[in-house]
């Protein structure tokens, strides 16, 4: 682990620290004014660690929803986790085993997205790595923080809406990704799909749109194949008919 | 608000946090076994817009949320965007769209 590399990483995870606070602390409020107790308020964000999930859970709990069913249909949004593990590989390869399990387990996904940028860079994987974990901390540690706040000083807080902060947190992660003509169509047409899916059984909306974004983004990949393709086997072929 | 159960809650708890663990894990442990190699995975490349893109358009614009909220998320989403690639740092980014998003809500409720 390189410390320059580390501390570069935390810097540019900060700005992300603030929203990921607010966002935690709306999370603990909403919980503790449901009845639950600081701990386990503190448990969900230390074993779950994704906001997504976590305010999932307390309101389908809340809507009087089985445990086993709500557990299904969480764990069906954070199926994400294992792709970005995959993802990162080229990345986390280089590592010791033990620092990245311990990066993988506590992943955030701003830091899978901020990471996901540098993947074809040509910095050696090791500070590539060290810098995604200075993001990862920045990342985390408000999340745990927020929570701990949130339930402790809740009542004492405004009441202020900030559930906005996390999508446009992800938002300025997604931005940064979209450098391609591709990408951009890609993110259109998960979005939109992830919109009018939305209605389907169990929160499978999201995977649905996950996989149609995949999806589209393999067959403009296979167009642009077959376009760079065609030209050469047009000269092929003319070079053939012009021999004697 | 009805309390929830706190047995419900630790065992819905318990079992998001271990499966999604697994999750997390299990591709690191599958590939030291062998059984899954990274480069056949070209696809890859097309899941970080995907997730990013199917998160954020329903956590911007809820199920059966008025026309007012639909319009503040969309500006305020704007606001990020333009903010983000005028080169602006991301902190004041997010902080102005969600000023964007607060201000409006404020104006018309």
């Amino acid at each position: 682990m390189t410390r320059g590399s580390f501390k570069r990483g935390l810097l540019a995870g900060s700005p992300f620290a603030p929203a990921i606070f607010s966002a935690s602390i709306l999370f603990a409020v909403s919980g503790a004014a449901l009845g639950l107790p600081t701990w386990s308020l503190l448990l969900s964000s230390l074993l779950i660690n994704t906001g997504t999930a976590q305010f999932m859970s307390v309101e389908l709990l809340n809507q009087g929803a089985n445990w086993v069913l709500v557990a299904v249909a969480c764990l069906l949004v954070n199926l994400r986790f294992a792709i970005y593990s995959m993802h990162l590989t080229p990345i986390t390869r280089q590592a010791p085993l033990f620092q990245r399990l311990l990066f993988l387990a506590f992943l955030t996904d701003e830091a899978y997205a901020m990471t996901g940028t540098r993947l074809s860079d040509s910095v050696p994987k090791q500070e590539i790595f060290s810098w995604a974990s200075g993001i990862l901390i920045a990342t985390f540690l408000p999340w745990q923080l927020g929570t701990l706040t949130g339930a402790l000083l809740g009542r004492y807080l405004p009441r202020w809406d900030l559930s906005i902060t996390i999508p446009l947190t992800l938002l300025t992660c997604l931005i940064l990704l979209l450098n391609q003509r591709d990408k951009i169509l890609v993110a259109c047409v998960a979005a939109t799909a992830a919109l009018l899916a939305r209605g389907l059984p169990f929160h499978l909306g999201l995977p649905t749109a996950v996989g149609l974004g995949i999806a589209t983004g393999s067959f403009l990949e296979y167009l642009a194949r077959r376009r760079k393709q065609t030209p050469k086997l047009m000269i092929q072929e003319d070079l053939e008919g012009g021999l004697p | 608000m009805t309390p929830i159960s706190i047995t419900a809650m630790i065992c819905a708890t318990t079992a998001i946090g271990l499966g999604t663990l697994s999750f997390r894990l299990a591709f690191v442990l599958l590939e030291r076994r062998g059984w899954l190699n990274h480069e056949r995975m070209e696809k890859l490349k097309w899941v970080p817009t995907s997730v990013l893109s199917a998160m954020i358009a329903p956590a911007l614009v809820p199920e059966n949320s008025p026309p007012v909220e639909v319009i503040a998320a969309l500006a305020a989403a704007t606001t990020t965007i333009v903010c983000v690639l005028k080169k602006r740092n991301m902190f004041v980014a997010i902080i102005l769209g969600s000023l964007v998003y607060g201000s409006i809500l404020a104006f018309f409720s």
